[in-house]
């Protein structure tokens, strides 16, 4: 089974998006924080991380460097999620090595069709 | 960040805007709510519509106490801030109706998911409503928002023209983007999900611009790039290829192969109105371009029939002379001009004369040029006084400022005498019956048109039978080889000289044949005339 990392401060967010993808099928793995999701990325070894940019103790952004930064992990696709919906916070999520992108509030179709196709794609 | 707190009447209007555009809907989302709270089944989700109507009262509350503020990033921070807030209850009210309407759904709770639709209708409406409240003034947009208002903010964009485009992506989500953006621009989209429907589509019917994904099931985007680049009706359809940001190796290539641009995936909605508006723009260009040359050629076309339809069909019959005249005009008419005329007692009127300028004003001129001197010298009057005349008349009512080169002369065959006079023609030669070539001596005066007053001056020439004359216009000497040297007068008096002994239609054949070996192909820049006479006498 497809497991997914899901890296999301929000308590209701996680909740919300965790349920709507383990009724699409996938395995889902939770982290609260930055910290936590590089670590999570380690341990749990998903076939994809979603990654909150705003998280406390270390930031999607820079979460999402060190992953890609690991030799071990780099090949993970890393899906950056913003409540932001400006071209400046694409950039940035690219920049920091997300293979893609996708604003708050979730267009959850969007969203599968970006993870099932960074799938086929690792 | 120290936030400096500035009263601005910026900030107060924002705050209305928001509370115009998106307070009723933010207050028809409350409604909803309260009805999906009554649904007799409500209770199987309490905990989700729990957290969806804390989330709307969250929303109506963040639109009725909306006090924006300005910092030192001025009010396009504050529209960002003011969006990002205000979309933070969307994300659970977006989130949790779609995950009720799914859990509804499954468990056939009817009346849950028919109060979820309206809900989820107004949730969408109010994303809207905030994008038109708080248009964002960042230069490029998602192409996953919802309704951007483009016109917001920064100049207004440019507008392209509507054309007819073909989608070809196997993302049902690309596609379902990409037809909603380009629809709302005015575009007629046809989208396909795999290379060989996007081959089909092309042959089908016609499009002007075609989006081709690059990776697809069955035929990849650069197969079908190929396909259509082969065929000699889809060579110039302009095709985008649409690819992820990481695949520049092969975006390269599909340029390469003629793909006109790419789109990098996630699409960039200012990005995608532009390649798409500058691919039809310049097909739009192209086919008035090619209009206009059609014109343009139709016009010339017309000007070439005029030219022709005024020369003379026939050499005057007379015993005791032979002439004939060739005019091979240049691919833009030049304005050159031949004409024999019998005048009274015996005597034959010819002249040469090329036009200034070029085109259907040239080709007018000379019709008019070659009227009046007709016309003129039908009064008896010998070829200066003619000229004379003649330059009255072109220049006194001339806006264009156009005149004539123009040789006019008059064989007298019974005195066997050539009269002529010379209004800024090239010299022609004289060919006498005992071989060689001569230039014709004597004078040469202003060009015909260019101002009143100028006078002209009478040459003559005794004729032996044999003798010969050939006129001619800077067609002729002015023809240029590939290397761009000219063919020159000295070329002119070698064929002359060769060909002297023959008719004058071989002459004149002979002349263009030379100049045309000596352009190796090319067609000539001017028009070029050739008229030789042949003095026969006797009879």
């Amino acid at each position: 089974m497809t497991k997914i990392l899901l890296v999301e401060d929000n308590e209701m967010n996680r909740d919300m998006l965790s349920r709507r993808l383990q009724r699409k099928g996938y395995d889902v793995a939770m982290a609260v924080d930055g910290e936590e999701g590089v670590a999570m990325a380690v341990s749990e070894a998903p076939d994809l991380i979603l990654m909150d940019m705003s998280l406390p103790v270390l930031n999607g952004w820079d979460a999402t460097r060190r992953i890609k930064a690991d030799p071990a992990l780099a090949r993970i696709p890393v899906i950056a999620l913003t409540a932001h919906a400006m071209a400046s916070d694409r950039e940035q999520a690219l920049a920091a090595g997300c293979d893609s992108y996708e604003t708050k509030p979730i267009d959850l179709p969007q969203l599968l069709e970006k993870i099932e196709s960074l799938l086929r794609r690792a | 960040m120290i936030t400096h707190q500035i009263h601005d009447p910026r900030t107060t209007a924002l705050a209305e805007r928001v509370r115009a555009e998106v307070g009723p809907t933010a207050d028809a989302i409350l409604a909803a709510v309260a009805a999906l709270a009554a649904a007799p089944s409500a209770g199987a989700l309490a905990e989700e519509i729990h957290q969806i109507n804390v989330a709307a009262h969250l929303l109506a509350e963040m639109v009725r106490t909306c006090r924006p503020e300005l910092d030192e990033g001025g009010i396009e921070a504050a529209h960002s801030r003011l969006r990002h807030d205000l979309r933070t209850p969307l994300v659970a009210l977006k989130g949790y109706g779609e995950l009720s309407l799914e859990v509804a759904a499954d468990e056939g709770l009817d009346d849950v998911s028919a109060a979820l639709g309206p809900l989820l209708e107004r949730v969408a409406e109010v994303m809207v409503a905030i994008e038109r409240a708080l248009p964002a003034t960042s230069q490029a947009m998602d192409a996953e928002g919802d309704g951007e208002d483009d016109c917001g903010g920064g100049p207004r964009p440019v507008s392209y023209p509507a054309g007819r485009v073909l989608v070809a992506d196997d993302s049902q989500a690309n596609r379902d983007v990409l037809v909603q953006y380009l629809s709302r621009e005015g575009h007629e989209v046809v989208a396909v999900g795999d290379g060989l429907a996007a081959i089909e589509a092309v042959f089908e019917r016609p499009f002007d611009v075609v989006l081709l994904d690059m990776i697809m099931p069955g035929m990849n985007g650069d197969e079908v790039l190929k396909a259509m680049k082969a065929d000699s009706r889809l060579r110039s359809l302009p095709v985008i290829m649409i690819s992820a940001l990481d695949a520049l190796d092969s975006i390269v290539r599909c340029i390469e192969a003629g793909a006109e641009d790419y789109l990098a995936k996630p699409f960039n909605r200012v990005l995608l109105r532009a390649r798409i508006g500058a691919c039809l723009e310049k097909k739009r260009l192209r086919e008035i371009e090619l209009s206009y040359l059609q014109a343009v050629e139709n016009e010339l076309t017309l000007a070439r029939e005029v030219q022709q339809s005024i020369l003379p069909k026939a050499f005057p019959n007379r015993h005791a002379l032979a002439g004939h005249g060739l005019m091979d005009p240049a691919r833009e008419i030049g304005g050159d001009f031949y004409d024999f005329f019998a005048l009274e007692g015996g005597r034959v009127g010819i002249a040469v004369g090329d036009v200034s300028g070029k085109g259907v004003p040239a080709a007018v001129y000379m019709a008019m040029v070659r009227t009046q001197l007709r016309a003129t010298a039908q009064f008896g009057l010998s070829p200066a006084d003619c000229l004379s005349r003649l330059n009255e008349h072109l220049s006194a009512d001339n806006p264009r400022c156009m005149f004539v080169s123009l040789f006019y002369g008059i064989i007298d065959c019974a005195a066997g005498t050539f009269t002529y006079a010379n209004g800024g023609h090239n010299p022609p030669a004289f060919l006498p019956a005992g071989g060689g070539v001569e230039w014709i001596k004597g004078t040469n005066d202003l060009l015909v048109g260019v101002m009143p007053g100028m006078s002209y001056h009478d040459a003559r020439l005794t004729l032996a039978p044999g003798d010969s004359l050939f006129i001619y216009t800077d067609g002729v000497v002015e023809a240029i080889d590939p290397a761009e040297a000219e063919f020159g007068k000295q070329r002119l008096a070698e064929v002359l000289a060769a060909t002297a002994e023959a008719p004058p239609a071989i002459l004149c054949d002979g002349v263009l044949a030379a100049v045309r070996a000596f352009e190796a192909g090319r067609p000539h820049s001017d028009d070029l005339t050739c008229v030789a006479v042949r003095f026969l006498g006797g009879a």
